[in-house]
């Protein structure tokens, strides 16, 4: 080996272990490497570039976030509630709880949801009123969460196979106050229970975030806007939005929702006693643990 | 909701009341912040609260279609109602209405407080009636009410007047004849008939007013000046008759004949003007041309 070639290795190595020291050392996963993308056919660009996007998501194990909802109607009148949300990664299928602090007289409602791919999702509503979890019918993606504008389709995560891809272009965006160049992607539900016949996804190229998600109704109409914004680069590793706004366009309606706490991976994070705190267990996200003591 | 929530049983069918909260509910409960480990309060649950989350659970998971927008709204602090009302006349809606509002003293009392009580927290909601025909329809009661009263003041300051110019309260009196009767008499008739007064009707009375009061005072003014003269009573009918008679004639066939075309309208406003406004006008030729002289000749006689 002459001294180029170590010289090569040694930066290689050298690059390498700069590029992720901070998420290697805290547990995280690194950043997979961008692959080369065959740009050659929409189609398979559009799925990679899904496809990686989504691989670089992945293992943030949990999250734990409080969010004010403020749903507007056409008139301009709006009620604002509390939420806080826990959610649990799963390699089939996200669980998750959102729980409602205010108003007072909802305080305590808790929804359970278990998402499965590709099938049916598992709802469960637990109402301190009287004191009962019920089953939500989980067939029904369409429908409203919560009321707002975000349908459980919307909140559930994207599974890239769920859809065929394809790349219709590139795009400069403002987000957050800066110019973001953007891919332009659409993506058409390959499931029955969906609410739309096609979603135009703008994701950032440098960060691979969702910056926007037009939604298209089955009728081909552009139904509704998804605008993520105030980004935050949690544990260095990955983004969360802290401002989702959803616009219906056919009703004028609005939600916002702004989270003012943001968590990823507990065991990231130090607990009171000065010690981490543990991850979030499957046993937390049961319908016994909606219900409160 | 509730009966749904309570195994579908039909004698739930009905707004949840406190005793559908269980006991364990009614105390407040400590909620546990899974991550942050902080502890908050769920306060205690009452029928309000119960009613509060079925209306979240409803529009958790309602279509677009279903959500109920179009009757509450969004802070879910007023509630719409609407009907639908059937054509009428004004007594029989307003006998409706305040049946709406019998109903609700009967079986919601709660939502009957005024909007006074509402703001300083003393009654728990208002109801307040509204759209455009209920609006309307209290419109119409003032409007025929209003009518009464303007007319007999109108007639009253008339009369006053006649009074005052003619120097004879006799006249005064005699004049009311062939004011009020040309407006009274076919007003009457309708009410005994039971045909509604409404807009139209009034509007006519006020008009053919002018009318007969123009006509009266025309006859009276040359009867009163012949009388002056030195003529007698007969004479001066004569004078009267014969200064004023084609004058009022003609103007009564002209505005008969004018009034008798929109008889022929499809509006029925319109033809209701027609056919009052005719018979009015022709009366007060009548009163001016029969009853007048009559009284005048009658009052004059006893009186000389």
């Amino acid at each position: 080996m002459n001294i180029q070639t170590s010289r090569a290795i040694l930066m290689t190595v050298v690059l390498l272990l700069s590029a992720a020291p901070s998420a290697l050392a805290q547990g995280l996963p690194p950043v997979p490497p961008e692959p080369k993308f065959d740009k050659s056919d929409p189609v398979k660009y559009g799925t990679s570039l899904a496809k990686y996007a989504e691989a670089r998501d992945a293992g943030w194990i949990d999250s734990y976030s409080k969010s004010k909802m403020t749903l507007t109607d056409a008139r301009g009148d709006s009620v604002t509630r509390e939420t806080r949300q826990l959610i649990l990664e799963g390699q089939d299928g996200d669980k998750s709880i959102a729980r409602f602090m205010s108003p007072a007289e909802i305080r305590g409602v808790a929804a359970l949801t278990h998402e499965h791919p590709g099938g049916t999702d598992d709802s469960w509503l637990y109402l301190p009123s009287s004191r009962r979890v019920r089953r939500i019918s989980g067939a029904n993606r369409t429908s409203s969460f919560q009321g707002t504008e975000f349908t459980y389709e919307d909140l559930s995560s994207i599974d890239p196979d769920d859809y065929t891809w394809k790349h219709l272009g590139d795009d400069k965006l403002t987000v957050d106050g800066k110019q973001v160049e953007v891919y332009k992607l659409e993506a058409k539900p390959t499931y029955k229970n969906t609410g739309y016949s096609k979603l135009e996804i703008y994701m950032s190229k440098k960060l691979w975030r969702p910056e926007r998600t037009v939604y298209y109704d089955k009728a081909g109409r552009k139904l509704k806007t998804l605008t993520q914004s105030r980004w935050q680069h949690i544990h260095k590793r990955y983004w969360r939005a802290t401002v989702l706004e959803m616009t219906n366009h056919q009703t004028h309606k609005k939600t916002v929702i702004a989270s003012s706490a943001l968590f990823l991976n507990m065991a990231l994070y130090k607990g009171k006693n000065g010690k981490p705190r543990k991850n979030l267990t499957a046993a937390q996200f049961t319908r016994q643990a909606l219900e409160s003591k | 909701m509730h009966q749904v929530q309570n195994e579908n049983r039909p004698a739930f069918y009905r707004v949840p009341v406190e005793d559908d909260v269980p006991i364990e509910a009614r105390q407040p409960t400590v909620l546990v912040d899974e991550v942050l480990e902080e502890e908050t309060f769920i306060p205690a649950q009452n029928a309000s609260s119960m009613a509060s989350q079925y209306y979240l659970q409803y529009e958790n998971g309602a279509k677009p279609s279903e959500n109920l927008a179009s009757m509450i709204t969004p802070d879910r602090r007023s509630f719409r109602v609407s009907a639908r009302v059937d054509q009428g006349p004004t007594h029989v809606l307003l006998e409706a209405f305040d049946e709406i509002r019998r109903i609700a003293d009967a079986h919601f009392p709660e939502i009957r407080g005024t909007p006074a009580a509402v703001e300083d927290g003393s009654a728990l909601s208002t109801m307040t009636m509204t759209g455009r025909f209920y609006l309307y329809m209290n419109m119409m009661t003032r409007f025929v009410g209003t009518l009464v009263e303007s007319l007999s003041l109108a007639l009253l300051a008339i009369t006053l007047l006649i009074v005052f110019v003619y120097r004879s309260l006799t006249l005064g009196a005699v004049s009311l004849i062939p004011n009020v009767l040309p407006i009274i008499t076919p007003l009457g008739l309708m009410g005994l008939l039971g045909v509604p007064l409404d807009g139209p009707a009034v509007l006519v009375a006020a008009v053919a007013l002018g009318v007969c009061v123009d006509d009266t005072i025309h006859f009276i003014t040359k009867y009163s000046s012949a009388r002056k003269e030195g003529l007698g009573i007969d004479a001066a009918l004569r004078k009267a008759f014969r200064l004023v008679g084609p004058a009022l004639t003609w103007t009564t066939i002209v505005l008969v004949l004018g009034f008798s075309v929109l008889m022929l309208s499809d509006f029925r406003p319109n033809i209701v003007i027609g056919i009052l406004g005719s018979i009015m006008i022709f009366l007060a030729w009548f009163a001016d041309f029969v009853l007048l002289p009559a009284v005048l000749s009658l009052i004059g006689r006893e009186s000389t």
